[in-house]
């Protein structure tokens, strides 16, 4: 039983069913939610979840301070965690993945300058960059994703820059560079599609840093701003009030524990179909 | 090799153990929710004031309600309009043992008074133009006018040591404070604790307890925790939704007293759509102050009377009543002004500086957006609104109080000319302040400040939301202790069972 | 060995030249001090004199240059905010966080080492099965739920634990178990991993045929060579965990480089967090140094 749990597809069938369910939950949260996640009544607020003494079924999972329903609070939420994780994580990758092909392939002075610079920022704490800079333009999805994606890109950077390296020494892309290929036909054609699998192991596992990432950042006020309703917000919001509303900070802390947990799963999933003897964590 | 590394290991945590190592001596403990930059006199912020207060004291006293009584000067009378002398206690000593005379008085007044001492209090006895020796227990403070507020304002203002600042210099003066007050400085680390010892030889009597430490705790939660733990046995700033959970702990009782601060939120009138009274007036209708209250502030504090002033502050006015919440009138007002209901309106606040505020903040937007109009919340951290209150530029709508202390003076300064932070002017607003500050009479005083709270009523340069309290909670191990209205920290006459 | 400490040592002044530069030019364009620390009833010679202290009426690069070559003298300017010199508000808060760090350091390295010995000996096993599940959820773990609820937990429910703030040892075990979470998890997978890949080696295979116990082949044979991908890994994860530190310290009140960082850039005191940026950065590269040492104290060449 235990054997089975930790084979690879099962990981990947699981880890990925539960992102699809959310992604789906996401962009069709307008017909699941059951109630305007910013509609507020304050004769509501505070509500306990239905099983819980004092709760309701009209609130499945109980209101939050405003009497907002948290149900549709986190299905709403689950749109703009993912819209962040995703695209701070497709930007981060191919800043990295530009930079790391670059600095691979063509090596000499453009190595020197790139890995440098990505050497400097792995001195600098990522949450540091991102306090700095989310402290600077201000709060915002977008700003966030911007931070975010620009705090990590040296991770991919130096793996691609690896692999590249490693890739251009192969016969088969010294015999094209032989017969007179131009750089960008080389890059596209032999080099990419050996990046694949790599690439797409590393930004499943990112996604998940970036969810947690903007938890953080939630956390200490530098988040999307309120009323959004965003995972991290809502366990941002709920910890002052743990002790009288637990069930706002728990919900919101599971629902990012599972999927960041999918995530997870699903990225070592395809790892392990990838490549069986890369089972290093990230 | 690894024999080597645990005697360091144990160093280090070592370190820390001998801190806290108080064995029979009492220790009061108290978790504040902020901390100021540092124990430098005259930060314009009740946060400081708090702190300082320890072991500095004010000519004149004030007590938790508000009530000022003497303090490091006996008794005072006018000389002519523009003078008041202040007979001072004798037989008070500095911490480190020498007496406290007029000396240090006139030097503390004169000091301060000079613009390029950048002194973030001087507001408080603006009028006051310096102050003389008479002999070494009398004083005589100047005004540039009359000055109706200058007894309640010196309250605010503590007095230092002239010859620690001659021998030590001023960067000594705020590292190291010496005071007359009843505790002792001994350590303070910004944005973790302030200790200090009980001054044995307090005039006003040695505190029961040999130490005091007011810790910082930001997190509300943690705050309450720590309390009911019995880590802390006074807290301040308690979240009302927290309360319930230390009524119910049986450890902890709450404490609670209405402030003179009038949480208001100012709209920009100087720019589309606030320009407009209209819009003002419907925005008005469109809040249910009295449901915000019950719900948000569990009652406590009160709903302001459709102006600045608290209901005890010299100068209310109760013969105005707040606009009814009227959803609809809202609306109809709101079409009829022509609003454009697509345009964002952000309602900028701070983020745990008032009771509630982020709460406030986002339930007045929840039912701004009831009525259509599209309102959204931007929390703003404490550089950046700063630089925003300088620049005059807090956007549309922004939410702050104004601290009366009791008088009108004090919160009404804030809408004139003079006050330099309004951005809605009115010529007879302003004449009418220029008034009541220069004239002795209190009944006259009065009348001006009820009409000058009739005039915004009637122009609404902000929407006028609540008086609002000052929660504290209370160790049952603790007696004689009370909540304050100004957010000072009274703790000398506590006793630890 | 020394030229790879001779290459970190080239490399760090270009680091923290990249890293003032950024932070500085950041906090400067999006705040001016003048208007933040002089409040509306300012002096124009107040403004004069901040603005010639900081130079704010030069160009900005050349107000990093001067800051630069203060710097070369050791002067980090002075603290908006507290007034003192800024490397003085920074160094009291230095020795908390290193506390903090190597505590939680401490707790990773030995539980995840222990941890992952287990899970690789048990391989595919019951044990290997809860903690490899129990690694990937801690992984997913937001690290601040994870501190609250150990509040709730041990301060309020069991009141073992104070709740926060700093002191004594007891202080430390709630904000240094938080904060090992960050690290503790992936550890514990690299040493499964690590160890997983040594058993299969010729060395291993020799010992065993030499009739030594399990665990003394484990101790003696696969830990010492398994030190090596853990250090590289520890050098990578040294920024994490500096920056999760900084969520740790906000919970539990402690009073670290962490809050003040916080507190600092909110208030734009751009020398205060230009201390801080530097410190720390000073701290992941010798912190990785040290890493490039003890690498080549524990040769991987020493097989038994």
């Amino acid at each position: 039983m235990a054997r089975s749990l930790f084979k690879g597809q099962l990981k990947l069938w699981l880890g990925g069913g539960f992102v699809l369910a959310v992604v789906l939950m996401a962009i069709f949260a307008d017909w699941i939610a059951p109630y305007d996640p910013y509609r507020q009544n304050l004769l509501m607020r505070l509500k306990p979840p239905a099983w819980m003494e004092g709760g309701s079924t009209r609130h499945l999972l109980g209101t939050d301070n405003y009497g907002r329903d948290l149900l549709s609070r986190l299905i709403y939420g689950a749109r703009i965690s993912l819209l962040v994780g995703v695209s701070s994580m497709v930007l981060s990758c191919t800043i990295g993945l530009v930079a790391g092909i670059f600095a691979g392939y063509k090596g000499g002075r453009c190595e020197q300058v790139i890995m440098r610079l990505a050497d400097a920022h792995m001195a600098f704490p990522d949450i540091l960059l991102a306090i700095v800079m989310v402290a600077a333009m201000g709060g915002g999805a977008f700003n966030l994703i911007l931070v975010l994606g620009i705090s990590r890109w040296m991770i991919y950077a130096r793996v691609i820059f690896g692999l590249t390296r490693s890739i251009k020494q192969r016969p088969f892309v010294e015999a094209a560079a032989s017969y007179g290929a131009k750089d960008v036909y080389i890059t596209f054609r032999h080099i990419l599609p050996q990046l694949v699998p790599v690439l797409t192991v590393l930004a499943a596992l990112q996604v998940a840093q970036m969810i947690l990432q903007e938890t953080a950042l939630s956390f200490l006020g530098l988040g999307v701003p309120p009323p959004a309703a965003t995972w991290g917000n809502i366990l941002a919001e709920g910890r002052d009030r743990l002790f009288v509303a637990p069930w706002i900070a728990n919900a919101a802390g599971l629902a990012i524990i599972l999927l960041v947990l999918s995530v997870n799963l699903f990225g070592n999933g395809l790892r392990e179909r990838f490549d069986p003897r890369m089972r290093q964590a990230a | 090799m690894r024999t080597r590394i645990v005697p360091v290991l144990a160093a280090l945590f070592s370190l820390s153990a001998t801190t806290l190592a108080f064995s029979a001596e009492k220790t009061l403990s108290v978790a504040a929710a902020v901390f100021p930059r540092s124990l430098q006199t005259g930060q314009s912020s009740f946060a400081a004031l708090s702190l300082i207060a320890q072991t500095n004291e004010a000519l004149v006293g004030r007590d938790n309600a508000g009530n000022i009584s003497p303090g490091l000067a006996l008794k005072w009378e006018a000389v002519n309009e523009t003078t008041t002398r202040f007979h001072l206690r004798q037989g008070v000593k500095w911490h480190d043992g020498k007496d406290f005379t007029a000396e240090d008085v006139a030097f503390t007044i004169n000091r301060i008074v000079d613009p390029k001492v950048g002194y973030g209090l001087l507001a408080r006895i603006g009028q006051v133009s310096g102050a003389k020796v008479v002999d070494k227990y009398t004083v005589d403070i100047t005004t540039k006018t009359i000055f109706p507020t200058l007894v309640r304002g010196l309250s605010d203002i503590v007095i230092e040591p002239k010859h620690y600042y001659e021998q030590a210099g001023e960067q000594a003066v705020i590292q190291r404070p010496i005071g007359t007050g009843p505790f002792i400085y001994k350590t303070y680390v910004p944005g973790d604790r302030y200790e200090l010892t009980a001054n044995k030889d307090y005039w006003g009597g040695a505190p029961k307890y040999e130490n005091l430490v007011i810790r910082q705790i930001p997190e509300a939660a943690t705050r309450v925790a720590s309390l009911i733990a019995g880590e802390t046995q006074i807290i301040e700033e308690v979240p009302v939704d927290l309360i319930e959970q230390i009524e119910s702990s049986g450890r902890a009782k709450i404490d609670e007293i209405t402030t003179s601060a009038g949480l208001i939120l100012t709209y920009d009138v100087r720019k589309p759509p606030f320009n407009n009274p209209k819009v003002r007036e419907a925005f008005d209708y469109a809040i249910n102050k009295p449901a915000i209250f019950k719900e948000i502030l569990k009652s406590r504090g009160e709903i302001l009377d459709g102006q600045l002033l608290t209901k005890s502050t010299l100068g209310y006015n109760p013969e105005i009543k707040a606009r009814p919440y009227d959803p609809e009138k809202a609306k109809a007002l709101l079409k009829e002004a022509g609003f454009n209901f697509k345009t964002t309106v952000p309602l900028a606040t701070q983020s745990g500086k008032y009771t509630s505020d982020v709460d406030i903040a986002n339930v007045v937007a929840g039912m701004l957006n009831e009525i259509g109009v599209n309102a959204t919340v931007n929390v703003v951290e404490g550089g950046v609104w700063s630089q925003m209150s300088t620049a005059l530029e807090m956007g549309p709508l922004h939410m702050i109080a104004w601290y009366s202390l009791g008088d009108a003076d004090f919160s009404s300064v804030w809408f004139t000319k003079l006050g330099k932070r309004s951005v809605w002017i009115n010529e007879e607003y302003d004449a009418l302040f220029t008034k009541a500050r220069s004239t002795s009479s209190e009944e006259e005083r009065v009348k001006y400040y009820n009409e000058m709270m009739a005039l915004m009523h009637k122009e609404n340069p902000a929407m006028f939301l609540f008086g609002l309290p000052s929660i504290y909670a209370v160790s049952n191990s603790i007696t004689g202790f009370g909540a304050a209205s100004d957010k000072v920290l009274r703790v000398n006459k506590a006793e630890l069972k | 060995m020394l030229r790879t400490i001779a290459h970190r040592l080239t490399l760090a002044p270009l680091t923290l030249l990249l890293v003032s530069f950024v932070t500085f030019i950041i906090l400067r364009v999006t705040g001016n001090p003048v208007d933040i620390y002089l409040d509306i009833n300012r002096t124009p010679e107040q403004v004069a004199a901040l603005t010639e202290r900081l130079h704010l009426d030069k160009p900005l690069l050349v107000q990093y240059l001067i800051y630069l070559r203060d710097l070369v003298q050791g002067d980090f300017g002075q603290s908006l905010q507290y007034g003192g010199p800024a490397i003085d508000a920074v160094i009291t808060s230095i020795g908390p966080t290193l506390r903090l760090l190597s505590a939680a350091l401490l707790l990773a390295v030995t539980l995840g080492t222990v941890a992952g010995l287990v899970a690789a000996v048990y391989r595919d096993r019951f044990p290997d099965a809860v903690l490899s599940a129990l690694a990937v959820a801690g992984q997913s773990m937001p690290s601040f739920w994870l501190g609250i609820l150990l509040i709730q937990l041990f301060a309020l429910k069991m009141q073992w634990l104070p709740t926060s703030g700093s002191g004594g040892f007891k202080y430390l075990i709630l904000p240094a178990l938080t904060l090992s979470a960050v690290l503790l998890p992936n550890f514990m997978l690299v040493t499964r991993t690590a160890v997983l890949d040594l058993m299969n080696e010729q060395f291993v295979a020799t010992a065993r045929a030499k009739g030594l116990s399990r665990i003394r082949i484990l101790l003696t044979h696969i830990l010492p060579n398994a030190a090596n991908p853990l250090l590289s890994f520890l050098g990578i994860q040294i920024g994490t965990l500096m920056g999760g530190s900084i969520i740790t310290e906000s919970i539990f009140g402690w009073p670290g480089i962490g809050r003040l960082m916080i507190s600092a850039v909110s208030n734009r005191d751009a020398p205060v967090v230009l201390a801080t940026v530097f410190l720390v950065s000073i701290t992941i590269i010798l912190a990785n140094l040290v890493v490039d040492v003890l690498h080549s104290i524990i040769d991987p060449r020493i097989r038994h």
